[in-house]
């Protein structure tokens, strides 16, 4: 046989029972489709998560009392140890609590930080009116704050924050500065926030000396593993126990965040994969059937000199062209899919090629493996058999 | 020597769970001459249809031999069988057995498609090969569009197109009315006087009447093999 007869003999095989061959395809296009919109939406998250955790500042190792401790050993007190070491440049403690800030008749929830005046630099905030904290706000508890975007917004409306009293508990802030839109940042909205000087925070506020988290900021990249280790012996001697704190840096975010992700596009394009094999069922079973009904033409094709692999090329070829074109279509469902999912959640997906390559060669495999079978079956058939078939 | 010799050929079915041995054909031996034009005559389950399928290699004899022009057919494997069916053998049936879904020249032309003729060239063989029986303007009507008569003609012109040199008729006229039935033996008789050999199987005496060599079955033996007299 000559290779177009075979072509030709395949897409005859699919194109005769037209609406069979779209039922048959579909396990295969949603099964390629899965895949491809998964593993597009966990890169897309990945890319995500990562560009948000550099937004936050670079080289910067967090410090938080530890989850034993019953008393916070992450003070004031700490501060002047760590500003000490000489890996570290800029300290920022932050103190935050959930509460809510009241101005006219309007109050509305927000998580107030209390911080120090280098946080615009270390965190990457940008001021849209105004000025941030100076030193002389911190060093005095003085009670002016700076606004998120959107609590300003949501506050004040059209009208200039700048100047404004906004009331928090029982203390009268005054706003001397509005930050610019950040965007979500996926852990907690910045444009949401409320800026005050931490010493403010702990003196009228939380009543305490407790600070939920200093950031340290490396002087630079390759100062980021000894200052560290510096800060983690520090910490030590100053409290004699590991258990008392917690020190994460921003690769080890970086490596949970993207682990995690990573993890869930696994799971989840294996559960797409699983469908896959279900679509190979599905093209196991019509083919089963097909060698069936076509036994005495199998019969009569051999009795005219058909050989065996000339059938089983027939069924194979036509079990590959099920699946394949079920690939083809599901990548162009994957491909509109992703958009889909991005636009309509307005989740970020990136289309990997190698889902898409994936994809396409699982569908290949898959046709060829749950083809073979039938077709082997098709091509052992006694032609005497096939002849005398009803 | 012959074209066609069977020596000594059994050939036993199983029925059921192999407890029940049914035994088509009992040690049948038989000779025929390139050429020749013979019909096999006997009742249903004679063993008639079974020798056809063996001497058209599509089944193979449970003891004895089988051999084609010289050759041992039981030592072919089934590539070289299907090679067999394909270039030496043509095969007619009683149920015409055409593929509803191709036209009939798309029919006539299936042989040489297995035997990877050039699409163009197979097309024009094909032609002829209708031509031949009458029926080049029906090339592309579909089998459900032609009548009995003509469907068997479709199937006489596909074992014709590859040349062979042996056709196999298994009741060609079994399912057809007399005019046509006559139609279908002036075809092969005519088949015949081009130099191919024609075996035909049938149960009835008028059609076997029209072949100079009639044998006659009767389980599984051959009990009578009459030759006309020359110019008869």
């Amino acid at each position: 046989m000559r290779p177009a007869d075979y072509l030709r003999l395949a897409l005859s095989g699919v194109t005769s029972n037209p609406f069979r061959s779209i039922l048959t395809a579909l396990g295969v296009i949603i099964g390629v489709s899965a895949v491809i919109i998964t593993v597009s939406i966990g890169t897309g998250a990945k890319v995500q998560t990562q560009s948000q955790i550099q937004r936050l500042g670079s080289n910067l190792i967090t410090i938080s009392s530890g989850y034993r401790s019953l008393r916070s050993v992450i003070t004031s007190d700490i501060l002047p140890i760590i500003e000490s070491i000489n890996t570290v440049g800029e300290v920022v403690p932050q103190v935050q609590r959930q509460s809510t800030v009241v101005h006219g008749a309007e109050g509305l929830s927000t998580t107030v930080t209390g911080t120090s005046a280098n946080y615009p630099s270390v965190r990457n905030l940008k001021l849209a009116q105004g000025s941030f904290l100076t030193d002389a706000d911190i060093d005095k508890g003085s009670w002016n704050c700076v606004l998120g975007a959107d609590l300003a917004e949501e506050l004040f409306g059209d009208d200039n924050p700048l100047g404004q009293k906004v009331r928090l508990d029982r203390v009268r802030f005054t706003v001397i500065g509005v930050a610019q839109r950040q965007g979500d940042s996926g852990f907690a909205s910045s444009d949401n926030a409320m800026y005050v000087p931490y010493t403010t925070m702990q003196r009228r506020i939380t009543g305490s000396k407790n600070i939920n988290t200093i950031i340290a900021q490396a002087v630079d990249a390759s100062s980021m593993d000894l200052a560290y280790s510096q800060i983690y012996a520090m910490l030590m001697m100053a409290t004699g126990d590991e258990d008392s704190f917690r020190i994460s840096n921003q690769a080890d975010m970086l490596e949970v965040a993207s682990d995690v992700t990573d993890t869930m596009t696994l799971l989840l394009s294996g559960i797409a994969a699983v469908s896959l094999v279900v679509g190979g069922i599905g093209i196991m079973n019509i083919m089963l059937v097909s060698v069936t009904e076509r036994t005495r033409e199998i019969g009569i094709r051999k009795a005219i000199g058909a050989k065996e692999h000339e059938i089983l090329s027939q069924f194979m070829l036509e079990a590959a062209a099920l699946s394949l074109a079920g690939g083809l279509l599901g990548i162009v469902v994957g491909l509109v899919g992703s958009r889909i999912v991005s636009q309509v959640f307005s989740w970020p997906t990136a289309v990997d090629m190698k889902s898409v390559a994936l994809g396409f060669t699982l569908s290949l495999i898959v046709g060829v493996f749950f083809g073979a079978y039938p077709a082997y079956k098709g091509a052992k058939l006694d032609p005497i058999v096939g002849l005398r078939y009803e | 020597m012959s074209l066609i010799e069977l020596k000594e050929v059994s050939k036993t079915y199983s029925m059921g769970k192999g407890s029940i041995e049914v035994r088509a054909l009992k040690g049948v031996d038989l000779a025929v001459d390139e050429g020749e034009f013979v019909s096999i005559m006997g009742q249903s389950g004679s063993g008639k249809s079974t020798l056809l399928n063996i001497v058209g290699c599509l089944d193979k004899p449970t003891s004895g031999e089988y051999w084609l022009d010289g050759c041992l057919v039981g030592s072919l494997g089934s590539d070289e069988l299907a090679e067999v069916r394909n270039k030496i053998m043509g095969f007619v049936f009683q149920s015409f057995n055409l593929l509803p879904k191709l036209t009939a020249v798309g029919n006539v032309e299936l042989p040489l498609v297995y035997a990877g003729v050039h699409p163009r060239i197979r097309r024009e063989e094909a032609i002829r090969a209708l031509d031949m029986v009458g029926l080049a303007d029906r090339a592309s009507h579909r089998p459900n569009e032609l009548s009995g008569g003509q469907q068997q003609r479709v199937a006489i012109a596909r074992a014709l197109v590859s040349n062979p040199r042996v056709v196999l008729a298994d009741e060609p006229t079994g399912n057809l009315d007399t005019k046509s039935s006559y139609e279908i033996m002036d075809i092969l008789a005519d088949m015949n006087k081009r130099g191919i050999t024609v075996v035909i199987v049938t149960h009835d005496p008028d059609i076997a009447a029209h072949t100079p060599r009639v044998l006659t079955f009767r389980d599984g033996e051959c009990i009578e093999d009459v030759r006309a007299l020359e110019g008869v």
